[in-house]
C-alpha cells in the first residue's frame, strides 16, 4: 500500500459529517462553529497527507517517491517509514520517522490535532491525550511506531460519534473550556471516563482527571458536564 | 468607612429591570463546540506544507554576552535554511515601534547579551523540523562571557551590587517608573498619624517570581501571502498568529511595530491564542516569524519554545515593609510603606516586542480605606530573573489585607469587622458582599481567635476573609460594529482570539437583550481584521465592551423600528420588535418578520464613564477562605474558598462564575506551591518544567462556592464589572493560615517548611 487513502474514506469511516471537507488547509474554516456544523468534527485527517523530506524540505509526491527522494539525496541516513495507523476507526497511510511520537505524527502527518496539543513535553499534562485501545494514552510519550495494529482515538472522532453527542452538548453547556487549550485531552478521558463508570462520582472524576492539567481552573465544570452525559447516556457504554 | 458611592448608570437602558436572556444560563460558547472536539486550531496546531521551523540561542548562564559566533558548520546542515545572528541588520533595527506607554526604553529584538539564563539573544536558526534546529543550535560555537548576576530584587538595591543595565541607568539598578507615578508620595501627615495611633506594629509581605504558566508555550505562525482583497503596491500581506494581545490585535500590533510596517499589511490567522492572564508578553517570536518567513520569501515559519523555555517571563518578585499605626478601635489612622519590586531582566513588563512598562504593587490599595495619613516608597530593580509579567491578581491589596489581619490579632477583633471599619466606601457593594459571603460560608460559625481550633484529626483550624476590588477597566474606547442582513439576523463581528471570558458570547446576550432578539438570530463571529480596533479582549474589559454593545443594539434597533413602522404604515413608536419580529404594539398578532426587509448597519465607539484606575471603585468582592493545617508535616489543606463578588450585573453567569473558579483555582497553586526557583550559584532555573512546578489539578482544586452579586455599580451594561483580576491572589490563604497556627508568614507560597518554622517545629 502506497500509504494513499481517499479523504472519502475517512469520512466514511470516521462518521463524520461534510463540515469539514471544506476547510482551508490551515483548519480554521470552522471558526464559525455552531450547534449544527462543529459538533461534527473531522474524525479525519484536516489536510492532505504529507510526504515532505525531514532533513531538506523537499516535497515528494507521494511516499514511494520521498523513499526515491532518500536514496539519492541522503544515501548515509536510513530510509523513511510508511506505516499504517487505525484513526478513528479509519487506516490511514502515514509517513513516520521511528522517532516520531504520536503527538508529532497526528501533528504533522494526520493533520488531526486535537490531541497535538502540547503543553508540557514529557507526560505531565495530559493535553495530548488519545485513547489507545480504549485507555488514556499520553500522544507525546507514546511513539508513533508502537501503535501500528491498536485502536487509535482522538477527541475529532469522539466529537463524530452520535453515541457521544450528549458528551459533546454537556461539555458545551458548562463551559468546561475556557481558553480551550486543554479541552481535547480532558475529552477524550472523558469518555474513558463514561466507560469505565456508568456512574461517576465526583472522585472517581476527579481522580482519572487528574493527569489533565487545566490552567484555567475549569475541572469542576467536567465533573458537570460528565455527570450530565452519565445520565443522558444511561451509562455511558458506546 | 460606612461611605456612601454615588453612581448614576449611564447610557440607555443601563437601568433595565426585566431581563429575558441576560443573566440566564445554558447558552453554549460560539467557538465552544470547535475547542472541545478539537477542531479549533491554534499557533501550535497550524501547519501548512512546506512550514519551517524557527528556534532561537538561549542563554545557558545567568547573565552573560556573546564574544564571538560561529555559525559555518551550523549553515552546512542539511535542513538549515536561514541562520540570522545579532549582527544582522535588519534584527538590529528592530523593534522599529514599540507603543508610547512604554515609557522606559528599548532592547533590540536580538541582541548580543543574554539577561538571565534561557534568554534568546545572539542567533536564530531556520531549518525543517525542529530536530534540526536544535541540532544547528548546537553546531553554532559560542564564546561566551560571563557576567555577575543578581536574582533577587532586595539584593540588586544593594550598594555595591553589580549595575546590570548600565545603558538604562548607570548608577544603580533601579529603574524609572511608567506613566511617571511617582516614587515618594505621602497623604495627610504621617508622622503626626503615629503619634495619634494607640497601637504601631509593622507587616511584612513577600512573594517571589511566579509563573502564569499560560497553557500554550509561545508558538509564532507567519507567512507572507498575496492580499486576496488585492493591494495596489503589490506587496504581499504578513498572516501572523497570536499569544498575548495587549492591546488587542496584539499579533498585527507586534508584527507591525516591530517591522515599521503599517497595520493593513498584517493579517491575523486564528481566533484561538489559549489563555493568558493579564500577561503582556508578546514574545520575541511575534516579530521573528514575519521577518524570518519574509527573508525566505514568505514561506510559513513557526517560532517554537518548548515548556521550559516558556518560564522566561514570569510574574515579578514584590516585598513590602508597612508600619501600621491603629486606634483600639481598629481604625487605621497611619501607614507608611516600603515597596521593594523587581522589574525582571529588561526592566519592566514585556519583552523585547515592545519595551518596558513598570507597575510596582506599591500603596495603592491604602487609598480605599480612610486611613488619613499614608506615605508610600517604592523601588524598583532590574534582576536577572527573567522578563516579568503583569500580575493576574490585584497585589495593591494584599498589604492592605494583612494590616487589616494585624488589627484583628492584636484587638483579638474578628477580621471581617476590621475590613467594614476601614474601607472608605462600604456600602452598596462591600457591605452586600460581605453579607451575602458570610452567610453562604457560615463565617460565624466558622471564626475564632487565631490557634484557638483543631480539628478532630490534630489539625489546626483557620479561616480569614478579605476584601478587594472588582475593577472595571474602562480606559479604551469599544468599537462595535452591528449590521442586520437581508436573512433577518444580526451580525457583529470581533477581530480578537478567545482567551476564555466568553465576551463575545456576554454580549450577544446584551445585543438579544436590547433589539428584542431571539438569541438564535444575534450573531457573533470572528472576523480577522474587521474591526482593527478593541472589543472585550482583556478579562475584566469584556464588561465594559458590553456597554458599548448595549448602545449600538439600541441604535439599530431604533433604524429597524422605523424601517417596520413604515412597512405596516404606522409610526415606531407602535412598534416593537418582539422574538425577532417586528410587532404591532396594539395587536401583537401582527408581526413581520426581519427577512428580507433590508439592511441596516450602525457603528458605536466610545466608553462609559470608567476611569483606568481610581483610588476607589465601586464594586467591590470579600473571598473567604477555611484552611486545615497539620502541625506535624506543616501541610496545609484549603477546605473551603468562597467568593462573594458583586459583578454589578451578572451577564452570562456560566462564564462570569467560571472566571471565580479559574482565578481562585491559580490562586490555590500560587499560596501553596507556585514559585521559580534558580540556583543561586549559577543563576539557572531550576524548576521549568510542570514535575517541579506544580499548578493545581483536579484534586487540588480546592471546593470553591461562587456568591454573585449585584449591585449595579459597575461600568458595563446595566451595571456590570470586571471579574478574574481581583481574585488569583496568595494572600487569603496565608491569613487563613494565621488563624490556625497563630503565627504570620511573611513570604509567599506558604510551604510546609515555612509553616513548621512558624510554629518552632524546625528552624
Ligand atoms: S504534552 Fe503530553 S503530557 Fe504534556
Ligand atoms: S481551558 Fe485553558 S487550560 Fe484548560
Amino acid at each position: 500500500m502506497n500509504g494513499k487513502v481517499s479523504r472519502r474514506d475517512f469520512l466514511k469511516a470516521g462518521g463524520a459529517g461534510l463540515a469539514g471537507v471544506a476547510l482551508s488547509t490551515l483548519g480554521i474554516g470552522t471558526i464559525l462553529g455552531s450547534e449544527t456544523t462543529a459538533g461534527d468534527a473531522q474524525a479525519a485527517p484536516g489536510q492532505e497527507l504529507m510526504y515532505v523530506c525531514p532533513v531538506c524540505g523537499e516535497k515528494a509526491e507521494d511516499f514511494d517517491g520521498l523513499r526515491k527522494h532518500f536514496k539519492e539525496k541522503h544515501p548515509e541516513l536510513e530510509s523513511p517509514k510508511n506505516m499504517v495507523l487505525r484513526i478513528n476507526g479509519a487506516d490511514v497511510g502515514v509517513y513516520v520517522e521511528d522517532h516520531w511520537t504520536l503527538r508529532e505524527t497526528l501533528l504533522r502527518a494526520v493533520g488531526l490535532t486535537g490531541n497535538a496539543k502540547e503543553m508540557c513535553d514529557r507526560g505531565g499534562c495530559g493535553s495530548c491525550t488519545v485513547l489507545i485501545d480504549g485507555k488514556p494514552a499520553l500522544a507525546c510519550t507514546t511513539l508513533a511506531v508502537e501503535c501500528r495494529g491498536r485502536e487509535i482515538e482522538t477527541s475529532e472522532g469522539i466529537a463524530a460519534d452520535p453515541a457521544y453527542r450528549p458528551l459533546v452538548e454537556a461539555y458545551v453547556k458548562y463551559d468546561a473550556s475556557q481558553c480551550g487549550y486543554c479541552t481535547p485531552g480532558q475529552f477524550t478521558v472523558a469518555k474513558y471516563i463514561l466507560n469505565k463508570y456508568p456512574d461517576p462520582t465526583e472522585d472517581q472524576i476527579r481522580t482519572e482527571l487528574s493527569g489533565n492539567i487545566c490552567r484555567c481552573g475549569t475541572y469542576s465544570r467536567h465533573v458537570q458536564a460528565i455527570q450530565e452525559a452519565a445520565a443522558a447516556m444511561k451509562g455511558g457504554k458506546s | 468607612m460606612g461611605g456612601t458611592s454615588t453612581w448614576v448608570l449611564e447610557g440607555t437602558n443601563d437601568d433595565r429591570q426585566d431581563f429575558k436572556v441576560v443573566g440566564t444560563w445554558n447558552h453554549p460558547g460560539r467557538q465552544s463546540w470547535d475547542m472541545v472536539s478539537g477542531a479549533a486550531k491554534y499557533p501550535t496546531d497550524l501547519y501548512k506544507e512546506g512550514t519551517l521551523v524557527a528556534m532561537a540561542l538561549r542563554c545557558p548562564y545567568g547573565h552573560a554576552k556573546v564574544k564571538s559566533l560561529d555559525i559555518s558548520e551550523a549553515e552546512k546542515l542539511p535542513g538549515v535554511k536561514l541562520i540570522l545572528t545579532y549582527e544582522d541588520e535588519e534584527l538590529a533595527s528592530m523593534p522599529i515601534n514599540v507603543p508610547s506607554y512604554y515609557e522606559l526604553g528599548r532592547s533590540p529584538l536580538l541582541g548580543d547579551e543574554g539577561e538571565f539564563e534561557g534568554d534568546e539573544c545572539g542567533a536564530v536558526v531556520v531549518g525543517v523540523s525542529e530536530e534540526v534546529c536544535r541540532k544547528a543550535l548546537d553546531l553554532i560555537k559560542v564564546k561566551w562571557e560571563v557576567l555577575p548576576f543578581v536574582l533577587d530584587c532586595r539584593e540588586a538595591g544593594k550598594p555595591g551590587a553589580p549595575i546590570l543595565r548600565p545603558e538604562m541607568n548607570p548608577d544603580s539598578n533601579m529603574t524609572g517608573n511608567t506613566f511617571g507615578a511617582p516614587v515618594k508620595w505621602e497623604i495627610g501627615n504621617v508622622e503626626k498619624g503615629f503619634k495619634e495611633a494607640d497601637y504601631i506594629e509593622v507587616i511584612e509581605y513577600g512573594r517571589p517570581m511566579w509563573n502564569q504558566f499560560r497553557p500554550m508555550p509561545p508558538a509564532y505562525f507567519s507567512y507572507w501571502d498575496n492580499d486576496p482583497w488585492g493591494n495596489p503596491d503589490g506587496e504581499k500581506m504578513c498572516y501572523v498568529t497570536n499569544h498575548a494581545h495587549f492591546p488587542s490585535n496584539g499579533p498585527i500590533i507586534s508584527a507591525s511595530m516591530g517591522m515599521g510596517v503599517h497595520e493593513d499589511k498584517v493579517r491575523a490567522l486564528t481566533p484561538y491564542m489559549a489563555a493568558r492572564y493579564c500577561d503582556f508578553v508578546e514574545k520575541r517570536g511575534a516579530q521573528l516569524a514575519p521577518v524570518l518567513s519574509r527573508r525566505l520569501g514568505g514561506v510559513p515559519v513557526r517560532c517554537v519554545s518548548t515548556r521550559r523555555q516558556a518560564f522566561d517571563a514570569n510574574v515579578p518578585q514584590t516585598f513590602f515593609t508597612v508600619r501600621i499605626g491603629f486606634k483600639k478601635d481598629g481604625t487605621l489612622v497611619a501607614v507608611q510603606s516600603k515597596n521593594v519590586h523587581q522589574t525582571g531582566a529588561r526592566g519592566g513588563y514585556g519583552d523585547k516586542t515592545h519595551g518596558h512598562l513598570v507597575l510596582p504593587a506599591n500603596a495603592q490599595g491604602f487609598k480605599s480605606t480612610s486611613c488619613p495619613n499614608i506615605y508610600s516608597e517604592m523601588e524598583y530593580y532590574v534582576t536577572n530573573g527573567a522578563c516579568t509579567t503583569a500580575d493576574p491578581g490585584k497585589d495593591a491589596w494584599e498589604p492592605v489585607n494583612l494590616a487589616f489581619a494585624k488589627i484583628a490579632d492584636t484587638l483579638k477583633m474578628d477580621i471581617s469587622e476590621v475590613i467594614m471599619k476601614n474601607v472608605k466606601i462600604t456600602k452598596p457593594s462591600l457591605e452586600s458582599c460581605m453579607e451575602a459571603g458570610k452567610k453562604a460560608f457560615h463565617w460565624d460559625s466558622k471564626w475564632h481567635l487565631p490557634g484557638t481550633k483543631r480539628l478532630e484529626d490534630g489539625r489546626f483550624h483557620g479561616v480569614a476573609c478579605r476584601s478587594c476590588w472588582s475593577m472595571t477597566w474602562g480606559m479604551i474606547s469599544y468599537n462595535i460594529n452591528l449590521r442586520m442582513n437581508t436573512d433577518g439576523k444580526i451580525y457583529m463581528p470581533y477581530s480578537e482570539a478567545l482567551i476564555g471570558t466568553y465576551w463575545p458570547d456576554a454580549v450577544q446576550l446584551v445585543i438579544a437583550e436590547e433589539m428584542g432578539m431571539k438569541l438564535e438570530d444575534v450573531i457573533v463571529y470572528y472576523a480577522a481584521n474587521y474591526p482593527n480596533w478593541q472589543k472585550g479582549d482583556a478579562a475584566d474589559r469584556g464588561s465594559t465592551c458590553t456597554w458599548a454593545a448595549k448602545e449600538a443594539a439600541v441604535q439599530l434597533k431604533k433604524q429597524i423600528l422605523e424601517t417596520g413602522a413604515s412597512l405596516f404604515g404606522v409610526t415606531a413608536d407602535e412598534v416593537d420588535l418582539v422574538d425577532s419580529m417586528i410587532t404591532l404594539k396594539a395587536d401583537p398578532s401582527k408581526q413581520m418578520s426581519l427577512v428580507g426587509i433590508g439592511q441596516l448597519a450602525v457603528g458605536y465607539c466610545g466608553k462609559p464613564k470608567v476611569p483606568f484606575q481610581n483610588d476607589v471603585i465601586r464594586t467591590m468582592n470579600v473571598d473567604f477562605c477555611e484552611v486545615a493545617v497539620d502541625p506535624e508535616t506543616g501541610m496545609v489543606e484549603i477546605l473551603d474558598y468562597c467568593s462573594a463578588h458583586d459583578f454589578g450585573k451578572l451577564i452570562r453567569p456560566s462564564s462570569g462564575l467560571g472566571q471565580l473558579e479559574m482565578a481562585l483555582t491559580m490562586a490555590s497553586g500560587r499560596a501553596l506551591r507556585e514559585e521559580i526557583i534558580w540556583d543561586p550559584n549559577t543563576g539557572v532555573l531550576l524548576n521549568g518544567n510542570m514535575y517541579d512546578y506544580k499548578v493545581p489539578t483536579s484534586l487540588d482544586q480546592p471546593t470553591i462556592e461562587t456568591v454573585p452579586v449585584e449591585t449595579r455599580c459597575g461600568g458595563g451594561a446595566y451595571g456590570s464589572t470586571g471579574v478574574a483580576h481581583a481574585h488569583c491572589d496568595a494572600g487569603l490563604v496565608g491569613l487563613a493560615i494565621q488563624n490556625a497556627i497563630g503565627k504570620f508568614i511573611p513570604m509567599a507560597p506558604y510551604t510546609p517548611d515555612k509553616i513548621l518554622g512558624a510554629m518552632g517545629t524546625i528552624s
